[in-house]
């Protein structure tokens, strides 16, 4: 404890508190503009200022919902990510190491990474219903195509010469696989896992303004109806905290969990 | 009857042969047991090619590649590889983690892989990095982790592609040397790749020096027997580099006037 | 001419999933539920000898293409703008980092109310997502710091001014290139969502408006037009640049 505040105190402090203002500086300064601006365009209901948007979060925080739609859609996110990741990744190792299954899955592959989900939303919403499900697999959709691409990639690209020692030294087979192939490529999973996580986002947010009655994006959306633009503010904020904070946990989990296979960006 | 033999050995890369895609033709060379041999040439000329025939990552066009007698089918234990550069060292484990892989791969106890594995690490002087990521370590370090993890298989051959090319010269001299020293305890048959004389003289029992490519094979052998541990600035080892770099300066002149040509 | 096996490979897989899915189509399913290819494909060829097809595909193109060129410019002016003056880059880029979290496609809702459903509101949007992409690129582009190529400048007489044209500058040019790829590609995702949303006309459109009609050939005519469309303006793009800035030597 002691040890903590001797850090603190003196030069160290002085540094993290200019640090600290630095950072939030910006966001402090774009608050008062978007105040000024607000003011200046003085028409309240189609240009909200910061106030007016706090005081709406209030509101709906007081209601519950907004902390409805935020569990909801993170909800939706979690498990299509999750099960997307998964599938991704197999296909993906699939695709890397045989140049048949690539040949072979490469034309639907290479063709469906041009559709993107929304594209589908009808034709699962036909197909599994108006409930979770459809949702759910938009987001497998999405997550599954890039983790594919970044998997594959990892397995093509590990250097040759480690799959040669490996050889030398008795690895073969699967045990090449597990051993060698499988941790030289774990860096591009995860990198492609935290774009996926993004590509759900917008995924998730599209799908509810589409097609559901619940969770952020129908909040942005419906909330033209009453020209809410309070409300739509509120939604767009907590969808860009919400982000921030998925990706920085995302490289947190990294960091701690895949400390050996340090990502290509980390 | 030589341990290691390459006979008539001939390798291209590609369907047809013609004149300018054969990497190496009729290439003949024999190794006997506990020799240290170093294979040098121009660039170009192949080497690596010979090395990695041997080691089991290619197999020839024609010829044979024979130890004790036998083709050399696939890598195995038996001939372990040092490599050029540190792309082989897997980054995702520590130093330890990579000099124990191959003894993992062979299914050793996990306290004998340890052991055997610390004290090859404190022999190549690594002792206080074991738990280090290659990444935190420099080339030189990184080099020696392959040492250790190419020795602590016992291997009765060692096959190494130039593996202090990378590296600056004050760290060359320092393992060139720890190498002699650690090879003369093992009594393991070398094949050393380099194009660099004064290596080649302070590391080999022998030196085949080979032509330029393409169609390459040995153009000429020397037996050295100076005593070790081998002084370079000694008047002997000045007169062995004159008539190597002869032999060797002839076909390293051969690619220069191909390159400027083309 | 030897067709090597992966292209074999390929085809085979593609045909036996045409038939079995024409198969299905026509026994299994009704068509309401999946049609044969056939039923799409003579849904599509109705589409295009009405000129439907032709007007809502140029649509979604146009739009495209206005936001993607608008966004395109925008989004290097800016990124060369934060790159070569540091405080800028120090006062706009934590935003710029903490909106890249809000998807584009959320902007529609306010967009809607401030621009209308016409055509200005897609071109915005579509622009915003393309200047975005375009942007956080040129700025990981700026992040790399080529030392030596910068020393080597300054030896050579290079002012600070010289050394961003021609050292920094080229160097940003494949990240510039590479965002406006991925942007082109999120713009087009983004365009079809606000179709579906606010649209009469498009491949967006035209895919949430076959269902509600019960005509589901006709939403996978929108669904095979929007594979197609997205495609060739990729291929377009890869082309076009690959031989403009063959220099560069960028990866596709």
């Amino acid at each position: 404890m002691s040890t903590a505040i001797a850090k603190l105190s003196g030069q160290g402090f002085a540094h993290h508190l200019t640090w600290l203002v630095l950072r939030v500086l910006p966001f402090v300064g774009m608050i008062l503009l978007w105040d000024f601006a607000s003011r200046a365009f003085d028409v309240p209901v189609l240009f909200p200022g910061p106030l007016t948007t706090w005081n709406k979060a209030v509101e709906l925080i007081a209601e519950g919902q907004l902390q409805a739609d935020i569990l909801i859609s993170l909800w939706r996110i979690a498990i299509g990510f999750v099960l997307g990741s998964l599938l991704g990744m197999t296909l993906g190792l699939m695709m890397g190491l045989s140049r048949p299954i690539a040949d072979t899955l490469g034309p639907f592959v290479h063709t469906l990474r041009f559709i993107g989900p929304i594209a589908w939303i009808s034709a699962v919403m036909m197909w599994f219903g108006l409930g979770e499900t459809s949702k759910v697999i938009l987001i497998v959709y999405t997550t599954t195509f890039v983790v594919l691409i970044s998997t594959m990639i990892g397995v093509l690209t590990v250097h040759p010469n480690k799959l040669r020692a490996a050889r030398v030294f008795g690895a073969t087979g699967f045990r090449l696989f597990a051993h060698v192939t499988l941790p030289a490529a774990l860096p591009h999973v995860l990198t492609g896992a935290r774009l996926a996580m993004m590509n759900s986002f917008m995924t998730i947010i599209a799908a509810e303004m589409v097609a559901a009655r619940q969770g952020l994006g129908f909040l942005i959306f419906n909330s033209r109806q009453w020209m809410e633009v309070d409300a739509i503010f509120v939604g767009m904020i907590t969808l860009g905290l919400l982000g921030l904070l998925a990706d920085r946990l995302m490289a947190l989990l990294t960091r701690l969990l895949f400390r050996r296979f340090r990502p290509a960006d980390a | 009857m030589s341990f290691i033999a390459f006979r008539e050995v001939g390798f291209r890369y590609g369907e047809k042969e013609d004149a300018g895609n054969s990497i190496l033709r009729g290439l003949n060379l024999e190794i006997a047991r506990g020799t240290f041999y170093v294979l040098l040439g121009p660039s170009g000329c192949g080497k690596t090619t010979a090395l990695n025939l041997l080691a089991g990552f290619e197999t020839p066009r024609s010829g044979s590649v024979l130890v004790e007698g036998r083709p050399v089918q696939q890598p195995g234990m038996d001939r372990v590889v040092i490599f050029q550069g540190d792309d082989s060292l897997y980054p995702w484990l520590t130093a330890l983690e990579n000099v124990e892989f191959p003894l993992r791969m062979t299914g050793r106890g996990a306290a004998e892989r340890r052991n055997r594995a610390e004290a090859w690490l404190a022999r190549v002087g690594l002792a206080n990095h074991a738990a280090k990521f290659p990444h935190q370590l420099s080339g030189g370090m990184k080099q020696r982790i392959q040492i250790a993890r190419a020795l602590v298989c016992d291997a009765p051959v060692l096959l190494m592609d130039e593996p202090f090319g990378a590296l600056d010269a004050q760290t060359r001299t320092i393992l060139q040397d720890e190498l002699v020293d650690i090879c003369a305890g093992s009594g393991a048959t070398v094949l050393f790749i380099t194009h660099d004389i004064a290596e080649a003289i302070i590391l080999a029992d022998r030196i085949g020096v080979m032509r330029a490519g393409p169609g390459s094979a040995v153009k000429d052998e020397f037996e050295l027997d100076l005593p070790r541990p081998r002084n370079r600035g000694s008047v002997e080892f000045a007169a062995v580099y004159d008539r190597i770099q002869r032999v060797l300066g002839e076909e390293v002149q051969k690619v220069v006037m191909r390159e400027a040509a083309a | 001419m030897r067709i090597s096996r992966g292209v074999m490979r390929g085809s085979g897989a593609v045909l036996l999933f045409l038939v079995a899915w024409e198969i299905a189509g026509r026994t299994i399913f009704v068509p309401a539920v999946l049609p044969a290819p056939s039923a799409i494909t003579a849904e599509g060829w109705a589409r295009w000898l009405s000129g439907a097809l032709q007007w809502d595909a140029l649509m979604s193109a146009s739009r495209l293409a206005v936001g993607f060129t608008a966004g395109s410019l925008l989004g290097a002016f800016l990124g060369l703008l934060f790159g070569a003056f540091a405080p800028v880059r120090r006062i706009l880029e934590p935003l710029v980092q903490f909106l890249r979290f809000i998807p584009p496609i959320a902007w529609l809702t306010p967009v809607l109310i401030w621009f209308g459903i016409g055509e200005e509101g897609k071109w915005v949007l579509i622009t915003y997502t393309t200047t975005f992409m375009v942007l956080l690129n040129t700025l990981a582009g700026f992040a790399e710091q080529h030392r030596d190529r910068m020393r080597a400048a300054r030896v050579f007489g290079a002012g600070s001014w010289d050394i961003f044209l021609h050292v920094r500058l080229p160097a940003t040019v494949p990240w510039i290139l590479g965002g406006m790829r991925i942007g082109m590609g999120n713009s087009f995702q983004t365009l079809i969502v606000a179709e579906m949303l606010a649209s009469n006309e498009g491949l967006g459109q035209l895919i949430l408006n076959s269902r509600l009609q019960l005509s589901t050939e006709g939403m996978f005519v929108g669904i095979a037009g929007i594979a197609v469309l997205g495609i060739l303006a990729d291929s377009a793009f890869r082309a076009a640049t690959r031989r403009l800035f063959h220099r560069y030597r960028l990866g596709w």
